[in-house]
């Protein structure tokens, strides 16, 4: 059986509402959240790596704590001239790298965001 | 109880893949906070939007480029929205988009290491998950 289940926006007529004031569609794709997770590197390893085994790529979010300061968060992909952050995704893990040319022994604290989605 | 709903053409009783779904409710969806957009003066100072959520949130920020113009000497403004945080390296000279997460607001620094004299346009959304 094939219905379509809608929520619009306060405000708008669910059965007039374009897609763009529409809270849900069910013909529209969401972003769900498959798994957030917390890691760091090693000292003196620029590299993490995740498995997460799903056999498509999927869209990921990356988060680090501020390296000039504890109190915030920024986004990755980064990059300042000394402290840079990038990462790669594949079919079965995400990689990232993650170098402060001025101390090779510095620790970053990641948040990864998997998403259900593939890119 | 669950909920799903399957992508046209995945029959939602036998998919398996998280990606087979729009909705499956063993996942949680990503929740808007607030949105909105910006404009932002690169002669200094950073942009604060409040969340006030009183914890470090989701945040996606997008903002024009700034680049070098070679012909004319300049930085100049494009059409081009990166997202946060960006940065454009040259030998002498920077352009940059920064944001960052706080508690109660985010901050968002756009500029470059020469001209400083330009208004940018940009975006945000701020969700309602903790980083």
């Amino acid at each position: 059986m094939n219905f379509v289940i809608k929520i619009s926006k306060p405000g708008f007529d669910v059965l007039t509402a374009q897609n763009k004031d529409l809270s849900f569609s069910s013909e529209l794709a969401t972003h769900s959240i498959y798994q957030v997770l917390n890691v760091s590197n090693q000292p003196g390893s620029s590299q993490i790596i995740i498995n997460h085994n799903l056999g498509y790529i999927p869209k990921v979010w990356v988060y680090f704590v501020d390296p000039n300061s504890s109190n915030s968060y920024r986004r990755v992909p980064f990059d300042d001239g000394s402290v840079v952050i990038d990462y790669y995704i594949t079919t079965s893990k995400i990689e990232i790298y993650c170098n402060d040319f001025y101390n090779s022994n510095r620790v970053f604290n990641i948040t990864v965001i998997i998403f259900n989605r593939s890119v | 109880m669950k909920i799903k709903i399957s992508k046209p053409g995945v029959d939602v009783l036998a998919a398996t893949s998280p990606n087979d779904f729009y909705l499956n409710s063993d996942y949680p969806l990503l929740k808007i906070h607030s949105y909105g957009t910006f404009t932002h003066f690169t002669g200094g100072g950073n942009t604060v939007i409040y969340h006030n959520l009183g914890y470090k949130p989701y945040v996606i920020v997008f903002s024009q480029a700034i680049w070098w113009d070679s012909s004319l000497g300049d930085w100049i403004i494009t059409n081009e929205y990166y997202q946060h945080d960006w940065t454009n390296l040259g030998a002498t000279y920077w352009s940059w988009g920064n944001t960052y997460v706080y508690d109660d607001r985010i901050e968002i620094s756009v500029g470059d290491t020469y001209s400083n004299k330009h208004f940018i346009h940009g975006f945000y959304y701020i969700f309602k998950e903790q980083v």
